[in-house]
Formats: structure tokens, C-alpha cells, sequence
């Protein structure tokens, strides 16, 4: 999230560790300036005023710079969540948490704020594309990238999951290397 | 026949009923090989004084194809008699009026030097094909236990391909045209009999079995031995031995034992000896035994022998003696008796028509019976015609006063079905018959001519024209309604026979149809699978990779680490077979586009040699495009198949690589046809026979993985198209694909 150009209401919450509500009233009111994505209510908050506001406040700065890009890895085979925990623990630039269901992942994505979800398509309960749409339909959710990763490559389901609001996809069995670069190339973005 | 009509030049895809029965009707008998008359004649000679001789003399007599129709045809001419096969029909003439119908046959000028002469195929092959799908068809009626003759399989067998012979001899040059189609495309014959002659040998044969009164089991051979058992019905007395034969057959085609122009794979043998309780056990028997039996009945025949045209002289000398004797002493079909007195022409006329009667039959004898009875003078020409509501053509018979008769053409100069229009008077008659170039005005004085409809029911169904004018008589048109009553029976019974013969034509469609259904449906339910293996299959891969791929990083020596990315290079490969497997079984809809193919034989030739193939710099590829129509087809599984053919022909190649491209057009079939060509190493039949198996492959382990000749057809197929391939070991490989013509309505 260090990254970051520009922030929603919940990652500000979370950044102050304060409540999204005093953060919106914080807003409202002019304390933290910020500007409305045109043509819908949602709010936005540059990085340059939510420092102005934090320094203003005392409020610690390590939540801002705390430098971790955090990935959610959603997958219902054990195996592939500790290869990718390995993986992305080892690396050292990534905050890691995991999900083994469709459920899971709602909670988790709730939770955790991951800047990033590293996605099965085939899931137990629900499929990926209903993971992708239940995220981009989330106002706080916004900036959170879906990377798709699955062993089903039908062309036609992997259109549909860009339609449903994914960013990428990539095919299993998969190169580490490849993986770990387009992590951080769809975060920063 | 006279001016007028067509005799070889029928337009293709319509040659009508009358058209065909007439040119069957020109066959007396079907011609042998010359070899077989001058052995023929030879046994003949010592067979009073040699019983093993006579044996074979009798062997020989029905091991020939024309031969045996013609003696199974003078036995069934005997109406007072019954004899289905050959050894019966022997008996019933006596051999010496058997042999002597025998070599009354017309020869085939079959010199070594074209063993096609006068027809459109090769005889030899012909004959060895007849020879062992009757030797066949009697070893499966054997061991199927049926309640069949050996002997009547065995005609059965030697005649199911007399259509072909009789098409061959009608109309040669179009026989050899459909045949080299057949060839080119790997096809059966029968499918481009209609296309080129408009009439198939199933058809052309039953016609000819009924006009020469064959057995009923060799007629319903002759037109149902294409069709699957399933489709004839239950109350067909002879479905099993279509069967057998059709089994026959099959067995002969998977065996190379001659050729009768079919080069299509042969199909379901195993289920047909199934079917008829036959076990594949036994089938196989039989097939080993057969080319050592087939080379016997063929030496018995001569088949092999040379004939030098100075045998061939002697022969028909030889065969014209005998007939000469004979002629007087062979009781022949009552159509030969002479014209009785008048009064008896109408009792004569009912007497010769007969379940089997066709048009050109009748007409003349329509024509007779009213010159014999005065109701039209006979002193000038007269012309008969019939019409019915399935025959475009109107033919008519013309009748000279010397007794000669010809066929003419008549017009329709309507665009309303005669026989739907009501009986017109003379005048109008004339109009809609007659251009005003019509050749018959030339030969009728039409000032002094009367027209004489026949109707039945209040149906025009023919009609007369002859010299003569005012009101015909009361009696006259008693025997004008007699006459016209026996034509629209006639009329009845050949547009019900012509029903059968295109249900019969629309059940072998359909048995086509239910395969490929069948074959999508299997490869759906395999591409559900390997869906559901890829997701099952592609986890645990993935984490063997990662692993792998892990521990590469980790790995202290470069052997080590090598090893790691070994196994994480595998885990990738079994992944990308499930892939292929995916995309060969459920490949995506194709987009058709208009293709110019000029242009994707050129593309595709490019991008295979920019490609990362390592031969790819040395390939030499030739493009050779004749002036062709675009396709209509989904340019980039175009350009995918191709790639692949390109490049297995490049695999396949010797140095220097040389592959060659090509794109014609294919009319016969509204299609156009791209042939990708090497002169590599060649396939044999065995491997030919498997290439579009999925992972059959003759190539070292690890290069291909099997899946590309497959997935070629699944993509050509899914465009509407063909594929087929054309190897021999050491001579190179072609594969031809067709593909459908785009058309500019769409």
C-alpha cells in the first residue's frame, strides 16, 4: 500500500487505525481533504493530504509505511497455499494471508485489506468470477487487484473472468519467478 | 438411338428414369474379359469326354460375373421354372445352352496394354474384387449359420457390383471420371456416380436385375448391399444377405483383394459379423484364407493370363459359331415372339406386360398394338410418349414404318407438370411438346397428324401422334383407355420404386450422420474430462513445479540444479498435453470468414519459417496455386492446421526440406482443396491408418506428442470440411484438406 498515489476511506481506516466512519466524518468536514471519484459518491484521499492529516493529529506514521505489499492467497489445496506462502515469506516484500474457500475469501478480503488477491478459479463453494464481482462491487475495494491463478484454461471462462473484473491470469503449473514480478507489476500499477 | 436424345452426355446429377432404363435396356448382357471366353471355350471343348473338365467348366460358369447374370437372367426368362443360383440355372439351360449364352457375351478388348479398355476402370481389379467378395460372402453365410445357400451367397457376392460394370460400359468416360474423383478423394464411388452420370450402381443395377429378371435375392443385393441392416426392413426376405454380402465386401476392401472403386476406410466389420453372430475370431479366418482362394477362382478364369488380340478374334469367331446354333433352340423371353394376327395384338399387349414392365418397353409396344389395330395408320411414323409427375424428360418413341424405332427428346413448354395439366386437344398438345425445331416435326407431317391423349382417371398420362385426321372411333378410344390404364400402372409402380430407392438413398445419409453425431458426442464427453483433469491435474503439477523450481535456487551445483529444473520442465510438459487433449476434444466454434486462399498459403508459409523451427532455414516451401474460389472457413484454425501440416511435412522431409503447398478448385463437391506435399519418407498403410488417432505416433519418443494429425481433423471437420492423406513408404505424403466454397449470398 506504501505505493500508493491515492487512498479509499478504508484504507485510510486502516493506514490511522482508526474507524472508517470517523474517517468519512473527517472528510466530510474538511479536516482530511480529498476529492469524490466524479460521478459517484465514492471518496478519495491523496497521500500527500492523508499525511498532512496524520501529522496534524499525531497519529503514528508506521501504518503508512509499514512497505509490505499484502497478498491474500485463496486456494482450496493446501499444498499450492503453503507453495505460495513459501514463496512470497521467503521473498520478503510481501504480508501474506490465506483463504481456502469462497466464504473465507470474503471474510479475508474484509479483514486483511490485501492490496493484492491471488485468486483460484475453481473454488469449492463458489467459482472465481463470483469472488472478482462480490470485490469490485465493494466501494472500499477498489484499488484491490485480482490475480487469477488455475489450472481450467478454457479461453472462454478466462474472458469471462476478465469481464467479471480480474486483472490477470496465469495458468498452472506456473514459474515462481514470472508469478512474483506480476504481483508487484499489478500492485504498483 | 436417334438424334435427338442424349447418349453419353447426360447432364450430371439428373439422369432420368426413362433416360436410365433405355440405356440399360441397350445392354443385352454385360461383356467378360477375353481371357475367360477363350478358357471358356477351351473347357468346353473336352468337357463331354473330361468330368473333371466339366467340373470346372461349371465352376468357371459361375465364377464369372457377366457370365452368371446372364445365365441366372435366361433361367429366370423361363417362366415355367425357378433357379436362383448358377449350378441351378445350369441345369435348367443344359451346359451347352449355357455355354453357349456364355460366349455369346460381348468381350472386353482388355489388352496387357490398358486393362481399362472400353470402360472406366480397371477389369482385372474388377473382376478379382467380385471374385473374392463372392468367395467371402459364402464362407460368412457359412459360419453365420444362416439359413442361406452357399451358393446363392456366392452369386450374390459375384453380382452386388453389376450396376458398376453395366455404368462402366454405358458411359465409360464418365465411369473413369468418377472413379479418378473417388480416387483423389479417398472417397466411395457411388457418391460421385451421382454426382457425374446422375445414377449410382445400386440403382443402375437393381434396374438392370429387374429387366433381365435376375433373382429377386441378387435385385435386392444389388440395390441394398450399401445400406446398414437396420435400415432394411424386417419383411425384406433377403436383408441378411445383403448383409452378408455388404460384410463381404468390407472384408475384401480391409484386404486389398481387387478394387471396384470404393477407397473409403471400411467400416464396421466387427459389429456387422457381430450382428449376423459371426465371431472376429472367425472373420479373421476367413479374411487370411481369401487371397489364396481368390488367386484360384482368378487362374480359373484366366484373369491373369495375357490375351493377344489374335486370341481375341478367335474367340468371338468361336463364340459367334455357337451362338448360331444355338440361337433357334434357346427358349427366350416371350417379348421376342413375333406379332401375331390383329385381333389377338390386345390380348398379346396385356399378355407382355408384366410386374416389371418399364417405359421404354411399353411405348413400342403401345405403338404396335395401335398400328396392329388401325387406330392410327402405319404407313407414317408414330410417336408415343408418356409423362409422369417424377420424370422431367418426356421421351418418345418413335416407330417407322419399317418397323425400326428411335427415342426422341420431347419439350415441356410449361412450367406447370404436364401430367397435372388436363388433357389438351391436338393443337395444344403440339405447343407444349413440340419446340418449333423439334426434330419430330421434321419426321411427322404435323398438317395431316392427330394427337391422341392417353388418359387414365381423367390424368394425361401419355399420349400418340400419328397421320390420320377427323374423330377417332368409339373402339378407338376403347383401346386408347386400355393402353392408357396399363401405362399409369406402369407409371405408378416405377414412381413407387423410385421412392424406395431415395428412402433407400436417405437411410444410408442418415447412418452417416448418426456416426459423426455419435463420434461429437464421444469426443464432448472426453472434452468434459479432460476439463475436469486439467483443474485435478494442473495442482498437484503446479506444486511440483514450484518446488522444483524452489529447490533450483537452493541447489548447490550446477548438475543439481539442472536436475530441479528437469523436473519442473516435465511437470510443465504432461501439463500441456492435458491442454491439447482439452483443446483436440472441445476445440473453440470456429468464425468462418471468405479466405482468400492465395493469400493464407502464403501467410502460413511465413510464419513457419519465422517460427522457432531449427529446420525452418533450410525449408524450402513452393506454392502452387491454380485460379481458385475462397473458402469459407475460420482463418485462424486455418492458419493452425496449416502450421501443423507444415511442419509434420517438414519433420517428415529429407534434406534439402521441401515442402510444397497447393490450392485447387474441387467443383464435383462445391468445395476447393489445399494439399500440403513433402517427398519425405512416407507412411504405410498400417500407420496411414491411425494418423488421426490421438497420440498414435511413429515419430521418436518426445518429439510429438500425437495429438496434431487429430486435432487437424477436429478443426477441418468443425469447418465443414475433410482431410484425408495420401503415403506410400519412400514416395512422400500429401494430405488434401477440403474445405466448403464460400458463396456470396451469405
Amino acid at each position: 500500500m506504501q505505493h500508493k498515489s491515492v487512498y479509499t476511506t478504508g484504507e485510510a481506516a486502516d493506514i490511522c487505525k482508526l474507524s472508517q466512519q470517523t474517517i468519512i466524518r473527517c472528510f466530510d468536514s474538511g479536516q482530511l481533504q480529498g476529492f469524490r471519484v466524479p460521478g459517484s459518491k465514492f471518496r478519495r484521499i491523496p497521500r500527500d493530504s492523508l499525511v498532512k492529516f496524520m501529522k496534524a493529529n499525531g497519529i503514528p506514521m508506521d501504518g503508512l509505511d509499514s512497505g509490505k505489499i499484502r497478498v491474500l492467497i485463496v486456494d482450496d489445496d493446501a499444498e499450492i497455499v503453503e507453495l505460495f506462502t513459501d514463496v512470497l515469506t521467503h521473498d520478503g516484500r510481501f504480508e501474506v494471508a490465506t483463504a481456502s474457500s469462497g466464504y473465507d475469501a470474503g471474510v479475508m478480503t474484509q479483514q486483511f485489506r490485501p492490496d493484492i488477491v491471488v485468486l483460484d478459479y475453481m473454488l469449492p463453494d463458489i467459482n472465481g468470477n463470483v469472488v472478482c464481482r462480490t470485490i469490485r462491487q465493494n466501494e472500499d475495494l477498489q484499488e484491490t487487484k485480482i490475480l487469477i491463478i488455475s489450472g481450467m484454461v478454457n479461453p472462454a471462462e478466462v474472458e469471462k473472468l476478465m469481464e467479471a473484473g480480474a486483472d490477470d491470469f496465469i495458468k498452472k503449473p506456473f514459474n515462481i519467478e514470472h508469478v512474483v514480478e506480476r504481483i508487484v507489476e499489478l500492485v504498483k500499477a | 438411338m436417334g438424334e435427338g436424345t442424349a447418349q453419353n452426355g447426360f447432364a450430371p446429377g439428373g439422369m432420368s428414369d426413362s433416360q436410365l432404363e433405355i440405356l440399360l435396356g441397350r445392354i443385352g448382357a454385360l461383356p467378360t474379359l477375353p481371357a475367360t471366353a477363350a478358357r471358356l471355350l477351351e473347357l468346353a471343348e473336352t468337357a463331354d469326354r473330361d468330368p473333371q473338365a466339366a467340373g470346372q467348366l461349371d465352376a468357371l460358369l459361375g465364377a464369372d460375373p457377366a457370365i452368371a447374370a446372364r445365365l441366372l437372367g435366361l433361367a429366370g426368362a423361363r417362366r415355367e421354372d425357378f433357379a436362383r443360383t448358377v449350378p441351378a440355372a445350369i441345369e435348367l439351360l443344359g451346359r451347352p445352352a449355357a455355354v453357349a449364352a456364355a460366349v455369346s457375351l460381348e468381350l472386353l478388348d482388355a489388352t496387357d496394354a490398358d486393362p481399362t479398355a472400353g470402360t472406366g476402370m480397371d477389369l482385372r481389379d474388377f473382376w478379382r474384387h467380385c471374385l473374392g467378395v463372392a468367395q467371402a460372402a459364402r464362407k460368412i453365410a457359412r459360419a453365420a449359420r444362416l439359413d442361406i445357400e452357399g451358393d446363392l451367397a456366392f452369386a450374390g457376392g459375384l453380382l452386388h457390383d453389376l450396376g458398376k460394370l453395366a455404368l462402366a460400359v454405358t458411359m465409360p468416360k464418365s465411369y473413369r471420371r468418377a472413379i479418378e474423383a473417388a480416387f483423389l478423394h479417398k472417397g466411395n464411388v457411388a457418391a460421385y456416380e451421382q454426382k457425374i452420370l446422375g445414377v449410382g450402381h445400386c440403382v443402375a443395377g437393381r434396374r438392370l436385375a429387374e429387366q433381365w429378371r435376375l433373382p429377386q435375392a441378387v435385385q435386392d443385393v444389388l440395390w441394398l448391399h450399401h445400406q446398414p441392416l437396420e435400415a432394411i426392413p424386417p419383411a425384406m426376405p433377403h436383408r441378411r444377405l445383403c448383409a452378408v454380402v455388404a460384410l463381404a465386401d468390407a472384408l475384401c476392401r480391409r484386404g486389398r483383394i481387387g478394387s471396384a472403386g470404393n477407397f473409403a476406410a471400411p467400416r464396421e466389420i466387427e459389429s456387422l459379423g457381430e450382428t449376423l453372430g459371426v465371431a472376429a475370431g472367425e472373420l479373421d479366418r476367413i479374411a487370411n484364407e481369401l487371397p489364396a482362394q481368390t488367386d484360384r477362382l482368378a487362374e480359373l478364369l484366366g484373369l491373369d493370363r495375357p490375351a493377344p488380340p489374335a486370341l481375341v478374334g478367335q474367340t468371338l469367331a468361336a463364340g459367334k459359331a455357337v451362338l448360331a446354333r444355338l440361337v433357334e433352340s434357346l427358349p427366350l423371353s416371350a417379348a421376342s415372339a413375333a406379332p401375331a394376327r390383329a385381333m389377338n395384338l390386345l390380348g398379346e399387349f396385356f399378355a407382355t406386360i408384366s410386374p416389371h414392365s418399364t417405359a421404354p418397353e411399353m411405348l413400342p409396344r403401345i405403338g404396335r398394338v395401335l398400328t396392329g389395330l388401325g387406330v392410327v395408320s402405319a404407313a407414317s411414323p408414330v410417336a408415343v410418349y408418356s409423362l409422369s409427375e417424377w420424370d422431367p424428360e418426356v421421351l418418345a418413341a418413335v416407330l417407322a414404318p419399317d418397323g425400326l424405332q428411335d427415342w426422341l427428346r420431347l419439350d415441356r413448354r410449361t412450367d406447370a407438370p404436364l401430367s397435372s395439366v388436363p388433357p389438351p386437344s391436338g393443337e395444344e398438345a403440339l405447343r407444349l411438346l413440340l419446340r418449333d425445331d423439334s426434330p419430330l416435326r421434321r419426321r411427322l407431317d404435323l398438317a395431316r397428324c392427330r394427337h391422341l391423349p392417353l388418359v387414365c382417371a381423367g390424368r394425361w398420362v401419355g399420349g400418340v401422334l400419328a397421320a390420320g385426321t377427323g374423330e377417332p372411333s368409339e373402339g378407338s378410344r376403347a383401346v386408347c383407355a386400355a393402353t392408357a390404364s396399363a401405362l399409369a400402372i406402369m407409371q405408378g409402380r416405377c414412381a413407387a420404386m423410385r421412392l424406395g430407392e431415395q428412402l433407400a438413398g436417405a437411410s444410408e445419409l442418415l447412418r452417416d450422420t448418426h456416426e459423426a453425431l455419435a463420434e461429437s458426442r464421444t469426443l464432448a464427453a472426453m472434452g468434459e474430462m479432460a476439463a475436469g483433469a486439467a483443474h485435478e491435474i494442473n495442482n498437484p503439477l503446479a506444486v511440483i513445479s514450484g518446488r522444483a523450481q524452489l529447490m533450483r535456487e537452493r541447489g548447490a551445483t550446477d548438475a543439481e540444479k539442472k536436475t530441479w529444473q528437469l523436473i519442473a520442465d516435465q511437470a510443465q510438459r504432461i501439463s500441456d498435453i492435458i491442454t491439447e487433449l482439452m483443446s483436440y476434444a472441445s476445440p473453440p466454434k470456429p468464425n468462418p470468414e471468405k479466405l482468400q486462399l492465395p493469400q493464407l498459403l502464403e501467410n502460413a508459409a511465413k510464419s513457419f519459417s519465422s517460427s522457432e523451427h531449427p529446420q525452418a532455414g533450410r525449408l524450402a516451401v513452393d506454392i502452387h496455386i491454380e485460379d481458385v474460389p475462397p473458402a469459407r472457413a475460420d482463418r485462424s484454425q486455418m492458419q493452425a492446421v496449416l502450421l501443423e501440416l507444415i511442419a509434420n511435412a517438414a519433420s517428415a522431409s529429407r534434406e534439402p526440406l521441401q515442402v510444397r503447398l497447393a490450392a485447387e478448385d474441387d467443383p464435383l463437391n462445391n468445395a476447393v482443396l489445399l494439399t500440403v506435399a513433402d517427398d519425405g519418407v512416407g507412411m504405410d498403410e498400417k500407420t496411414l491408418g491411425n494418423v488421426f488417432t490421438p497420440f498414435f505416433s511413429v515419430q521418436e519418443a518426445g518429439r510429438r506428442r500425437g495429438l496434431g494429425l487429430p486435432t487437424v481433423k477436429r478443426l477441418v471437420e468443425n469447418n465443414g470440411g475433410r482431410v484425408w492423406i495420401r503415403s506410400k513408404p519412400g514416395e512422400g505424403t500429401k494430405v488434401y484438406v477440403q474445405l466448403p466454397r464460400w458463396t456470396d449470398s451469405e
